[in-house]
């Protein structure tokens, strides 16, 4: 029976279906909310799934010079790192896997499909792949640090790097954004460099690079590409949830999965307008911004919890 | 550092219109340009002279989609000018009218790829919405969005009647309250600013060596707008302001642009209290005579000139057609090194090119 | 002196023109030079007009052979004509001067195969490598038509 519930977990919910699932349904609200606060209106609830599919039933171009194996594998990796991340952050407030230390191996698998959209632009003989590879690489170095450093924080408090600790530190609505909203500032930037979603979307910036690393990439490994990147929006938000915003709280009874929900679209709602209000930073200025103001404002913080932690 | 040379074009999500940029690229920066003309040559010139003086007025229009009435304009003039005819009041008017909302939707659609080249989707959606308003207007006067029709040799053929003048007064209120959100952007938007201040500079010198006329000049500037300085149809009693400023980035352009749209939006205005009466046209003799014609109108990007001569036959025996991209793309040879590669997008969308008049 | 008369002065100290200037349709005036007269009358104008304009180049041909008009703006329409009698004439080049003739001397080159003299390369602007042969515009012109 244990095994099966394992399965079921890793495999339904809230693993994997869950997962793939619940990446498309955001990916459209995503897309919905940019689009009417734009004045436009949007696309229609099955687009990412048609998307994939559409993406799946395409011709998987093997681009001459590249290594169609590693082409094939680097894709295929990210999003399994990104889906063994899933298992380790909480949906609502039950993680499938939790141990002491989760928040970090979370982060780590979070770094990987990052580095691995770098490799996928760097092995693609074309200008635009490996300058979109770069600058992922770039963007990578300049917004890990502030990810983590605004996640250092919540954990110092506590004295635990256990996710699942650092939900119920936060029970009776003491949500650590209330008390460490600077942490929860720089990391949320740092999330948003991660995903490269604009203003940090330089690596990818249509005008500029094409569509970055991914430029000459088609089928089945831009499908898997796209749901990566789907997915690791919504685990990055449900970290960004369960370490800030108090995971999913027992506003009533049995309610708890409700208001986990609202803070989902709440975050999401945010990331959206984020994007719709400020234009793209220029790739020089993504690392300033980084180096000279979120990492400093990201140490102040931890710096302060421990402080007055001790 | 090894250079590596980053082709932009003929096809590339950033232009709208092929051309070929060749820039070889050291890392980040940029450190040599060529710029290569000529994916849509249509040969227009030399089709001109296979067709009749009537005929061409089809053909001018379709020189460029976006400033189409400034081409019929210019070519009409011209053959009137040949003819020794002058247009009535009113459709001297009406041709100003349309000169004027075509400037509004043309900076509206620059503003908007501007916007979309530096990764502010939500500028473009908004700008080309009210873009909108323009054009719906043009059409309901004239039947066409671009390409209009609206001239005829010796005047005009579409009518501003009292209908049509209350919808085009609403529309440019619309278009006018909504201004303020540009206005805001260009003097208050901190990652507006630091995307194009300082950026693509075009110094006064340059402007004046390479010949660079409109917007992009009045930016670095240089106050040459033939409205003023050679007035023609209804401008000789439209006083339009022109807006000139030093800066020479593409910010610069941005201010000059979003200001040319609300003195625009005032012309339009006025000619709608003050429209004179009159026949909508001359009639003009079959032949045109033989002799040269020399115009020059303000277009949206800056100063059109058409030559005509004519030999006494059916069809014009020579037409020249400058138009005011060719000089901006001289010039731009000479911006782009030196710049950093995120910003070349910027500057290539913040010239408003328009390679359709440039290769005819 | 009227701005007009100022710059005729100006030209005829050059020995530039043989004719009366002409005003043509539209307001601009038409002054015909010799080709070996145009540079200097253009250097001459510009330390008098720093800020002179070079409009367009037009080139066409008529009776008298190849034509190439340059349409100035000095505040007011000026077009230099310089007749060409045949392709072996080369006119000089006003890339150092005017480098806003650049691209026109270009497009006149390769539409009516003027020569210039002075100048590096005359590659074509509008046409692809592959044209070859005659110029498409111009008396003996190439191409259908």
């Amino acid at each position: 029976m244990h095994v099966l519930q394992a399965l079921g977990e890793m495999l339904i919910f809230p693993g994997a279906l869950y997962g793939l699932i619940i990446s498309m349904l955001l990916a459209w609200l995503d897309r919905k909310l940019v689009a009417v606060m734009q004045g436009r209106v949007g696309p229609p609830i099955y687009q990412p799934l048609a998307d994939t599919i559409k993406l799946f039933a395409k011709e998987d171009l093997d681009t001459e010079g590249v290594n169609p194996t590693l082409a094939g594998l680097l894709p295929v990796v990210a999003l399994a790192c990104t889906m063994t991340a899933a298992l380790l952050v909480p949906v609502g407030n039950h993680a499938v896997i939790s141990f002491q230390g989760d928040l970090v191996i979370a982060l780590f698998l979070l770094s990987l499909p990052t580095l691995a959209l770098f490799m996928a632009g760097w092995i693609v003989p074309s200008v635009y792949n490996v300058v979109g590879g770069n600058r992922t690489l770039l963007q990578y170095f300049a917004y890990e640090v502030p990810l983590l450093l605004g996640l250092a924080a919540p954990a110092a408090f506590s004295q635990s790097w256990r996710i699942t600790d650092l939900m119920a530190r936060q029970a009776g609505y003491r949500w650590f954004v209330l008390g460490m909203p600077l942490g929860f500032l720089v990391s949320s930037m740092g999330l948003i460099g991660k995903l490269e979603r604009v203003p940090l979307d330089a690596p990818h910036a249509k005008a500029e690079v094409g569509a970055g690393p991914l430029t000459e990439y088609s089928g089945r490994k831009l499908a898997f590409w796209r749901l990566t990147s789907w997915l690791q929006t919504v685990v990055g938000i449900n970290l960004m949830i369960a370490v800030y915003l108090g995971g999913a709280d027992r506003m009533w009874r049995y309610w708890g999965l409700g208001t986990y929900l609202l803070k989902m679209l709440a975050y999401l709602g945010g990331l959206a307008l984020v994007q719709v209000l400020y234009a793209r930073y220029r790739v020089d200025q993504v690392s300033r911004i980084s180096w000279r103001v979120l990492v400093p404002l990201g140490l102040l913080q931890l710096l302060v919890t421990v402080w007055l932690g001790a | 550092m090894s250079q590596i040379t980053l082709p932009i074009g003929p096809q590339h999500p950033l232009l709208k219109e092929p051309m070929a940029l060749r820039l070889g690229v050291e890392g980040e920066r940029v450190v040599s340009a060529e710029v290569e003309i000529g994916y849509v040559h249509r040969g227009i010139e030399r089709l001109m002279q296979e067709r009749t003086y009537l005929q061409n007025m089809v053909v001018v229009e379709r020189i460029c989609g976006i400033c189409s009435h400034a081409h019929a304009t210019a070519y009409c003039q011209a053959v009137e000018a040949l003819l020794g005819v002058a247009v009535p009041a009113r459709a001297a008017a009406i041709r100003v009218l349309f000169c004027e909302l075509e400037r509004i939707h043309s900076h509206l659609l620059w503003l908007g790829v501007l916007a979309e080249a530096i990764g502010f989707t939500t500028i473009f959606m908004y700008a080309w919405r009210e873009r909108e308003h323009a054009l719906d207007a043009m059409e309901s006067i004239s039947g066409g969005r671009i390409a209009h029709g609206a001239n005829l040799i010796g005047g005009v053929r579409a009518d501003l009647t009292p209908d049509l003048a209350i919808a085009l007064g609403s529309a440019l209120r619309t278009i006018e309250e909504r201004l303020g959100l540009f206005d805001d952007l260009v003097e208050r938007d901190r990652s507006f600013h630091r995307r194009t201040q300082g950026i693509g500079l075009m110094t006064l010198d340059l402007v004046r060596a390479q010949g660079v006329v409109g917007p992009m000049a009045r930016a670095s500037g240089a106050s040459y707008d033939v409205r003023v300085d050679a007035p023609y149809a209804a401008y000789s009693w439209l006083r339009p302001p022109v807006p000139v400023t030093e800066e020479g980035d593409v910010w610069a352009r941005a201010w000059v642009r979003v200001r040319e749209i609300r003195h625009s939006l005032a012309i339009c205005r006025q000619l709608i209290v003050s429209l004179p009466e009159g026949p909508l046209a001359e009639r003009v003799p079959h032949r045109v005579p033989a002799g040269e014609a020399v115009i020059r109108i303000e277009a949206p990007r800056g100063e059109l000139l058409y030559y005509i001569q004519s030999d006494n036959s059916d069809s014009p025996a020579r037409v020249k057609v400058r138009t005011p991209t060719l000089p901006t793309l001289m010039a731009l040879k000479q911006v782009l090194p030196g710049l950093q590669t995120g910003d070349i997008a910027t500057v290539v969308a913040g010239a408003d090119l328009c390679m359709a008049c440039a290769d005819r | 002196m009227s701005p007009i008369d100022q710059v005729l002065e100006l030209l005829r100290g050059q020995g530039a023109f043989h004719e009366p200037f002409e005003q043509i349709a539209g307001g601009d005036c038409v002054v015909s030079l010799e080709p070996s007269r145009l540079l200097p009358a253009i250097r001459r104008m510009l330390e008098a007009y720093p800020e002179l304009h070079l409009s367009a180049m037009t080139a066409r041909h008529d009776a008298s052979g190849l034509v190439v008009l340059y349409h100035l703006w000095l505040g007011w329409g000026l077009s230099l004509r310089v007749v060409v009698p045949n392709e072996t004439v080369e006119l000089p080049s006003l890339l150092d001067d005017m480098p806003a003739a650049d691209w026109y001397e270009r497009e006149a080159h390769e539409l009516y195969g003027i020569r210039f003299s002075g100048r590096q390369e005359l590659s074509p602007l509008l046409t692809s490598q592959s044209l070859g042969g005659r110029p498409p515009m111009g008396p003996n012109r190439g191409g259908g038509g």
